[in-house]
């Protein structure tokens, strides 16, 4: 059934995690995929958009809606088959699964009792010895399946495993039109830079935009666009404006035993120049991830208020930074760590000045550790919106390839010191994705921001990466599309867009303008 | 001085799931060092000097060793497995008497037993003062704090309604409850170090019981039946717009 | 031969409670609730001879009259100022000593702090078995039959003792409270401990109630979500003073700044197992519903009668929950 609600002016349903606040009129919620034809039928027919929404966990303003109805996912979330290919087990999921509860799932071994979607994939996967699990793993766990391929989320892991796309097998989407399409990968594909779309109505030819879409770093900024392109490729990372998620394939991965490690580091350049030579060593982590001076310094200081913030030992006085990451747990463990071990020498670190943990509980530790760094500054911006309604966190989202890194960790430091804003780094430098979290502390500091944002983001294109290696475009940065792809680029996407959804009624306002 | 922490590997109680018939289903499910005991173990390495030795030990099958091994890489630095066909079905009266044993023969010199307050696997947490008792020393349960100082240790035990500060005499059993301090995480050096250490198993003959004295036999307590007893969130919904009546409703059900 | 004339049978009869004192906020001893309802239940099981011990001095006289409306024959009170404080080894040596001179077929305490350490070393003491916080007690001839819960609360398990005395912890709450008889007589006994197992005993401080500001250990939690109003914050801290309970809240509230993070319930906040939570406002989302899931009771109130929190709520209640929880204030 389509539950329908009237949104309040405080609903939460009106806001994400970038925190600025939208307008709407009516909550619909669906409980299937005829509910959610419904809806867009309904649509088409009033002319009032729908912003679609997961578990609003974005940080661009994706799911907030500027006017219009709101349509969640959040009653669709069941993990609904197994099923087995050649590539390996996948799962079918509604869109309103978070990527937590497919992994608490996956470990409790809840597909036991699920239906086989292909013949015999629930009895073999319950008898494997070995776990699976989903190997996505975005920092923010409690999105939604269906936004996370919407987006196309990353995650540390993807610095193994791939972007969100390279898991989806299968996606089914109601298109602007009420009519639903089922995608296999692999089924239908572009013809150079034109694809074909099925359509109630008839097939409608999409002409793909003709920008080069970098793919050697994470980049997350605009959608997809290659030749031969496959369809499912067309709703992977678009955001929403094509068609809506209501059921999703996703494959599984082996999922290993691993240890934790933190590594402290004398000096961030330290920690830069060991995650460098990493690459080289022999040794392969599953992510990478960093933590700067800034970063456990202002660790150091929420420990003071509250011990027992992050429920891991004292940070030692010799951690000037520290680097994070997971190995594989095995007999040749002694082996990987002889290899790291000259390596880490030479940056001034050692064996003894590190944490390491193998039990479930100690590595969700460390995971805590690694988040709460974003948390504090989450928290700390919360605590100003009370004085400073308007303000929001402000953190870069950028990537460069890894060759170019030095550079940009040069320029990240001239440009901030001159608009005199505060920083901390961290996350994940394997991929060249350092986040750096600009510490707001009134309105001022935040147009500031937004001007070195713009710089950093030109800077950043200039050596070869993304502006937006992770979060996306959303609302609040459809500048980038422009900055990287020019007016044609920009052009191009409307263009599709139009062919797909001619009256703008999917998620209008994300990544183009009418 | 030497330590004997009594550790315990238990299920990890956060991943088990419960069957039809309400009861456990521990297959599968792994198994983790007791958290309560390793805040013990965590409470001997505060308060550890260097000379000091803290023995940890185990009654168990020879899978418990994995815990042994993590309790070497937190700190420990010797460990004993006590693991025997004959020690299965050992009751708290069993499992404090082969302890206790232990202590005796192989850890002569301890001064302080600890133990965690109970296991997370359900035991009530007897097991404590019967060993003080078979060892004849003193014992001093729900210890929130231990501190050392040149003259001795002093506890602050926490029984609810009153919290007493004790001088803990040489040798002693402690319970320890549940506290603050921080998990300490091992270095890798640590953890490498610790993975050269040996574990040391002792069966039955070499702890020199009798038959009799262990096990199932051992014990003075046996289980003579079990039933399940079910319980399901019965989500009765009532009308509540009438406040004032809701209220009334809602106070008859609390 | 020897089971036909029920002979080398053990001669142990009667039933030994320790009966536990404990202090009114005024220092006066009080006979403990745990102890009489051992008590009711003994004399509900069989009429053979009911043995009581406390520990103390001479502020115990004017209890007598009162362990005696209960039902206790004969009352051993182990005379020593020292007693006066729980001294577990001590306490241990008398009652085994005790026990040896009067064979008692059962030696019953209440599961509490105290009664859970003195009774495993008063087993060990005298080599038997212990079975610790029963649910249930009944009897078979002289034989004790003890229902306790199983790990994981959902399986009950009876247990018997393969040796006299038959030792148990009863969990407070177990058994009512019985009504005393009063006009009852019995014997005191003065037993002297000869032993020297004396505490050091640096500082005993009596904590009242426990005044604390975490709400993990609180056994009653008023939840407030976002469909309640700023204004039901003072009434619902008063429903929970009331309740003996706490307030908390769910995200949300935190970051509407109307309560700091400690009050917070759910993934990102704190996981909470009370006995009673009631929800008011409260949709249950998947984050705030893993950190309830042990709770005991869920009650909820809340406008929507389609609010996540209903698959997990004993109770739902639909209603508005600003004006309930007035309402439930007033009537509290």
């Amino acid at each position: 059934m389509l539950h329908i609600r009237e949104i309040e002016p405080d609903s939460p349903y009106l806001i994400d995690e970038c925190k600025i606040r939208g307008y709407g009129s009516r909550l619909l919620v669906p409980d299937s995929e005829a509910d959610v034809v419904a809806a867009v039928k309904q649509a088409a027919t009033s002319g009032v958009p729908l912003t679609v929404q997961g578990m609003r966990t974005g940080m661009c303003g994706g799911g907030v809606p500027e006017g219009g109805d709101v349509l969640t996912t959040e009653r669709m979330d069941r993990v609904t088959g197994v099923g087995h290919d050649k590539r390996g087990y996948f799962l079918r999921v509604q869109p309103g699964v978070t990527v937590r509860q497919l992994n608490e799932f996956m470990r409790k071994k809840g597909y036991a009792v699920l239906p086989s979607v292909t013949p015999g994939a629930t009895e073999a996967l319950t008898s494997e010895n070995e776990p699976f699990f989903y190997p996505v793993d975005p920092t923010e766990l409690n999105g939604s399946i269906g936004g996370n391929i919407a987006t196309n989320a990353s995650g540390p892991r993807t610095f193994k495993y791939g972007p969100t796309r390279d898991w989806v097998r299968r996606v089914r989407v109601v298109l602007s039109d009420g009519s639903v399409l089922d995608l296999v990968r692999g089924q239908l594909q572009a013809a150079g830079r034109r694809l074909t779309v099925p359509f109630a109505d008839g097939p409608r030819e999409v002409q793909l935009p003709s920008y080069q879409y970098n793919r050697q770093v994470k980049n997350t900024a605009g959608m997809l666009t290659e030749d031969n392109m496959d369809a499912v490729d067309l709703f992977a990372g678009s955001e929403g404006i094509f068609g809506i998620i209501t059921e999703a394939d996703v494959w599984l991965a082996p999922a290993h035993p691993l240890i934790s490690n933190i590594v402290f580091f004398p000096g961030d350049r330290d920690a830069y120049a060991f995650a460098r030579d990493f690459q080289n060593c022999g040794v392969m982590p599953e992510f990478l991830e960093f933590f700067d001076s800034g970063s456990l310094n202002l660790i150091r200081a929420s420990r003071k208020d509250d011990p027992r913030f992050t429920d891991m030992p004292d940070l030692p006085d010799y951690a000037g930074s520290a680097l994070f990451f997971d190995l594989l747990y095995g007999p040749d463990l002694p082996v990987q760590y002889a290899k790291l071990a000259p390596l880490i020498a030479a940056h001034g670190g050692s064996l003894d000045r590190s944490w390491c943990g193998y039990e479930l509980k100690d590595r969700e530790r460390f995971f805590a550790f690694r988040h709460s760094v974003p948390q504090t500054i989450f928290e700390y911006v919360a605590r100003l919106k009370g004085t400073s309604p308007g303000i929001h966190k402000m953190g870069t989202d950028m990537s460069v390839p890894l060759d170019r890194l030095d550079e940009m960790m040069a320029a990240y430091d001239e440009v901030l010191k001159r608009h005199g804003l505060e920083y901390v780094i961290f996350g994940h430098i394997g991929n060249g994705h350092p986040h750096v979290e600009i510490v707001l502390k009134n309105m001022d500091d935040l147009v500031e921001a937004k001007k070195a944002y713009t710089e950093l983001a030109e800077r950043v294109i200039a050596l070869g990466g993304s502006p937006s290696a992770e979060h996306g475009i959303g609302k609040l940065k459809t500048d980038y599309i422009r900055l990287m792809y020019g007016e044609k680029g920009v052009a191009d996407i409307r263009k599709v867009k139009e062919t797909m959804d001619p009256q703008w009624i999917l998620s209008p306002g994300n990544m183009v303008v009418r | 001085m030497r330590f004997v922490v009594a550790v315990k590997q238990v299920p990890d109680t956060t991943l088990i799931k419960v069957d039809e018939n309400g009861s456990l289903i521990r297959q599968g499910v792994p198994a983790i060092l007791d958290p309560y005991a390793e805040h013990a173990l965590e409470t001997a390495l505060a308060v550890k000097r260097p000379g000091d030795i803290i023995t940890v030990v185990t009654m168990g099958p020879p899978q418990a060793a994995e815990t042994l091994r993590r309790c070497l890489e937190i700190g420990a630095d010797e460990a004993f497995l006590l693991s025997d066909q004959a020690f299965a079905g050992a009751d708290v009266h069993a499992t404090a008497r082969t302890l206790a044993v232990f202590v005796k023969r192989f850890a002569p010199d301890a001064g302080l037993v600890l133990c965690g307050k109970q296991a997370a696997d359900g035991d009530t947490g007897e097991v404590p003062a019967e060993l003080a008792a078979q060892l004849q020393v003193p014992q001093f349960c729900y210890v929130t704090e231990l501190s050392r100082a040149d003259s001795g240790f002093t506890v602050v035990q926490d029984y609810g309604d009153e919290i007493r500060t004790c001088r803990v005499p040489a040798v002693a059993v402690l319970s320890v409850a549940e506290g603050d301090l921080n998990r300490r995480l091992p270095s890798i050096q640590r953890f490498l170090d610790a993975q050269k250490i040996p574990i040391t198993t002792l069966g039955r003959v070499d702890l020199m019981l009798g038959t009799f004295s262990v096990g199932l036999r051992g014990s003075r307590t046996k289980i003579v039946s079990t039933q399940t007893v079910r319980t399901e969130r019965t989500g009765r919904v009532t009308d509540g717009t009438d406040p004032v009546k809701a209220a009334l409703f809602l106070k008859e059900v609390l | 031969m020897l089971e036909r004339y029920k002979l080398n049978q053990s001669r142990a009869d009667g039933t030994l409670v320790w009966l536990e004192i404990e202090h009114t906020p005024d220092g006066t001893p009080c006979l403990a609730d745990v102890s009489k309802e051992i008590l009711g239940r003994v004399r509900q099981l069989d009429n053979s001879r009911v043995f009581g011990v406390i520990f103390g001095h001479i502020e115990l006289k004017p209890l007598y009259p009162e362990i005696f409306s209960y039902g206790v024959e004969t009352l051993y009170e182990v005379h020593e100022r020292r007693m006066v404080r729980f001294q577990p080894e001590a306490y241990a040596e008398a009652l085994a000593q005790i026990a040896v001179r009067i064979e008692p077929a059962a030696i019953l305490m209440g599961a509490t702090p105290r009664g859970r350490e003195l009774a495993p070393r008063t087993a060990a003491l005298l080599d038997t078995g212990l079975t610790a916080d029963c649910t249930g007690l009944q009897v078979k001839d002289r034989d004790l039959l003890m229902t306790r819960p199983a790990f994981g609360g959902n399986l009950l398990a009876t247990i018997q003792c393969t040796t006299y005395p038959q030792m148990a912890t009863v969990r407070p709450g177990t058994f009512p409270l019985p009504a005393p008889e009063p006009g009852r007589e019995g014997t005191v006994i003065y037993w002297q401990y000869c032993g020297q197992a004396w505490k050091d005993i640096v500082s005993s401080e009596s904590v009242v109630a426990a005044a604390d500001d975490d709400i993990c250990k609180a056994k009653v939690l008023v939840a407030l979500g976002a469909g309640v109003k700023k204004t039901s914050l003072p009434v619902a801290e008063s429903v929970a003073r009331k309740l003996g309970g706490m307030v908390c809240c769910s995200r949300k509230l935190v970051e509407k700044g109307w309560f700091p993070a400690s009050r917070q319930v759910g993934q990102s906040g704190r996981s909470v197992a009370p006995d009673l939570y009631l929800a008011f406002g409260i949709s249950g989302s998947v984050q705030h519903l893993a950190g309830i899931a042990s709770a005991k009771r869920i009650v909820s109130v809340n406008t929507d009668p389609e609010a996540r929190i209903g698959e997990v709520a004993d109770e739902i209640v639909v209603g508005d929950a600003d004006a309930i929880l007035k309402e439930l204030d007033k009537i509290l």
